[in-house]
């Protein structure tokens, strides 16, 4: 009969509860972190928008080519930094992750704050000459080649910079009714689907290539990715 | 939570009680060990069972006759397996020097060893692999941990012969971190192994349980188990070294521990009534079943969580950047942007990583540790040879564990 030293056994308990916890009080600090990191960027940006539409509205009492550059010159400051951080939100949403309700009402915030800004983008695009593309990108969470598709964007995004912008939204997600609408109105059954300068409809996957033939027609000023491309 | 949430918890609280437990027991035994100095040194019996080692037996035994040892109270028996090279013509050649060479059918290790033990009559026997060889201290270093009558092993420090490729390099930083567990595992009693290459044993206490078990593929964890069973106590020399030959290819390190593995397996289900009993101490309590878990559980999370979160990502990753023709400049570029920086923040779980890195720092502790009881010299480039061994090794071995139990449960019954 040997003895057991139950003290050991218990210290080690003990040791190892304290270190289990320092994990978990790491990982909510930071989780914490992020979070108010995340509101910051909304505070800043629901003030940078505000003032992006009264700057709007009072610039419209302008000559047109007066407006204009400065409209473009604000949007695209603007998306360089609205647009990663929601590509990083959904990103979460990949990983499961959740933050409860807090996450959810900022991912609300960024999803409304898409949709004002592919509005404006549109009406630059139209009123202004902007010799930009957009692109609504519908995505839902069940499909599985959209991940792919999304990466292609991003690519592509990241090569034509502030000359493509793209607006993704997750139509699996029914919180916010402005994504449902939207979806309806462009008659959104598929995914992914594109909706290309806010009319030109692209139901399915498309590779790289595929996409570029479709967005370099638009450009009447062609970005070097372009050359050769035909439709 | 997930269930990989909840996998991810359950494993780090496991792994880490094991490493505070056995840390703990370091600080608190493992310096008690004692030594016994020898008015008279005490005769000894090296049996070499052998099938088919011909390349290596010559110089098995001769680094045997080599010991330094009192040559009267030495006897050395090779024990030729039923080989089919020249194993046999080549022992044969050191019977002048006194080597007793026995021979037998192919019968298996634990036969040949058994057929040995009967022409054994000294106090001490030890088992030694014809693919290992000792250096001349080796046996004196060990026969000191023999300080009463119920200390009926000591097990040497193993290390890898000569390793020349980074498969035999990682098996030798194993060893090295093997011995230091089993260390600690002597000091809490609790050794579940006696290694083929030269364990010493007491032979009244071999002799009286009945010798090896000729059914066991691992005859050497079998007896330890056995020992532990009839509370033996088995020790561990950090002086006495013995070389082994280590595989040089996946494919031997594979046929190698799938023996081992599935032998472990068996040996655990054939004394299953030992796990959780308090009659066998720190052996009951702790070591039968972190082993159980170890052997049946963690591979499996180690290979469903290498698939899902490091082979999954990588494939689906790569599948992504095949259609953009892995052209990665422009991401590379807009990484650059501050926003961007500040975002990437958001993508990592710095619960998660806190514990990769704790788990990191006690593994780098434990290696410095390991070397230093061990006799080897700290090199700088320990620290990539600890990731390199932390990240692809370790997972290396949980799938050969894997493929062994797979292999196992499909020809139920052939174990070889």
């Amino acid at each position: 009969m040997r003895k057991v030293e139950k003290d050991r056994y218990i210290a080690a308990g003990v040791i190892t509860i304290f270190i289990f916890l320092m994990g978990m009080l790491v990982g909510l600090i930071t989780d914490i972190q992020k979070v108010n990191y995340a509101e910051s960027i909304v505070q800043k940006q629901d003030v940078e928008f505000e003032s992006l539409q009264l700057q709007y509205l009072y610039l419209q009492y302008l000559p047109k080519n007066e407006v204009c550059p400065v409209i473009t010159k604000i949007l695209e400051n603007n998306l360089k930094t609205l647009q990663p951080i929601l590509e990083k939100l959904i990103e979460y949403e990949e990983n499961n992750k959740r933050y409860g309700e807090e996450y959810e009402f900022l991912k609300r915030k960024y999803i409304l704050a898409n949709i004002r800004y592919f509005i404006l983008a549109e009406k630059s695009r139209k009123e202004c000459d902007a010799d930009i593309v957009t692109v609504l990108y519908f995505y839902n969470k069940n499909c599985e080649v959209c991940p792919t598709q999304g990466f292609i964007l991003s690519h592509l995004k990241s090569i034509l910079r502030d000359r493509l912008l793209v607006f993704p939204f997750d139509v699996s997600y029914t919180q916010e009714p402005m994504v449902g609408v939207l979806a309806t109105q462009y008659n959104v059954s598929v995914f992914p689907t594109l909706i290309i300068n806010g009319h030109e409809r692209v139901v399915g996957f498309r590779t790289e290539k595929e996409l570029l033939e479709i967005i370099c027609p638009l450009y009447r000023n062609k970005p070097p990715i372009c050359e050769g491309v035909e439709r | 939570m997930l269930w990989s949430d909840v996998i991810f918890w359950t494993v780090y609280v496991f792994l880490i009680y094991c490493a505070v437990f056995l840390l703990l027991t370091l600080l608190l035994e493992g310096d008690k060990i004692e030594k016994k100095r020898w008015k008279e040194l005490p005769s000894v019996s090296v049996i070499i069972p052998a099938y088919n080692e011909e390349k290596t037996i010559a110089k098995t035994i001769e680094s045997v006759l080599k010991l330094d040892y009192p040559k009267d109270k030495l006897k050395v028996i090779v024990v030729n397996d039923g080989s089919t090279d020249r194993t046999l013509e080549i022992a044969k050649k050191y019977e002048e020097a006194g080597v007793l060479v026995l021979s037998q059918e192919n019968k298996g290790k634990a036969a040949a060893l058994n057929h040995g033990l009967k022409h054994v009559d000294t106090e001490f026997v030890a088992c030694l692999d014809a693919d290992s060889f000792v250096r001349k201290d080796t046996l004196k270093k060990m026969i000191v941990y023999f300080t009463n009558d119920m200390v009926s092993a000591v097990c040497p420090l193993m290390k890898v012969n000569n390793p020349k490729n980074l498969l035999q390099k990682l098996q030798w930083l194993e060893y090295i971190l093997y011995a230091f567990l089993k260390k600690i595992y002597a000091a809490m009693n609790s050794v579940h192994v006696t290694p083929g290459p030269f364990s010493i044993y007491r032979t009244s206490v071999v002799k009286k349980l009945g010798g090896f078990d000729e059914s066991s593929i691992v005859e050497d964890q079998e007896i330890a188990w056995r020992m532990q069973r009839h509370h033996y106590i088995i020790r561990q020399s950090m002086e006495g070294e013995v070389l082994t030959n280590a595989p040089a290819t996946l494919r031997q390190l594979y046929k190698q521990r799938r023996r081992w593995y599935v032998g472990s397996l068996q040996t655990i289900w054939k004394y299953r009534d030992m796990i959780f009993n308090r009659k066998y101490g720190d052996f009951g309590m702790f070591q039968t079943p972190t082993l159980l878990i170890g052997a049946a559980i963690l591979p499996f999370v180690t290979v469903s969580i290498t698939l899902r979160f490091l082979i999954y990502p990588v494939l689906k990753s790569t599948l992504r950047w095949y259609q953009v023709g892995f052209n990665i400049f422009p991401s590379l570029h807009s990484l650059w942007n501050r926003t961007e920086m500040m975002s990437v923040l958001f993508a990592y779980d710095y619960g998660k990583i806190f514990i990769i890195l704790l788990l990191l720092i006690i593994n780098m502790y434990w290696m410095y540790k390991a070397y230093k009881e061990t006799g080897e010299k700290l090199e700088i480039y320990f620290i990539p040879a600890l990731v390199l061994f932390f990240f692809a090794y370790y997972i290396l071995l949980s799938f050969i564990w894997v493929f062994s139990i797979l292999s196992m449960v499909k020809k139920k019954g052939r174990w070889w």
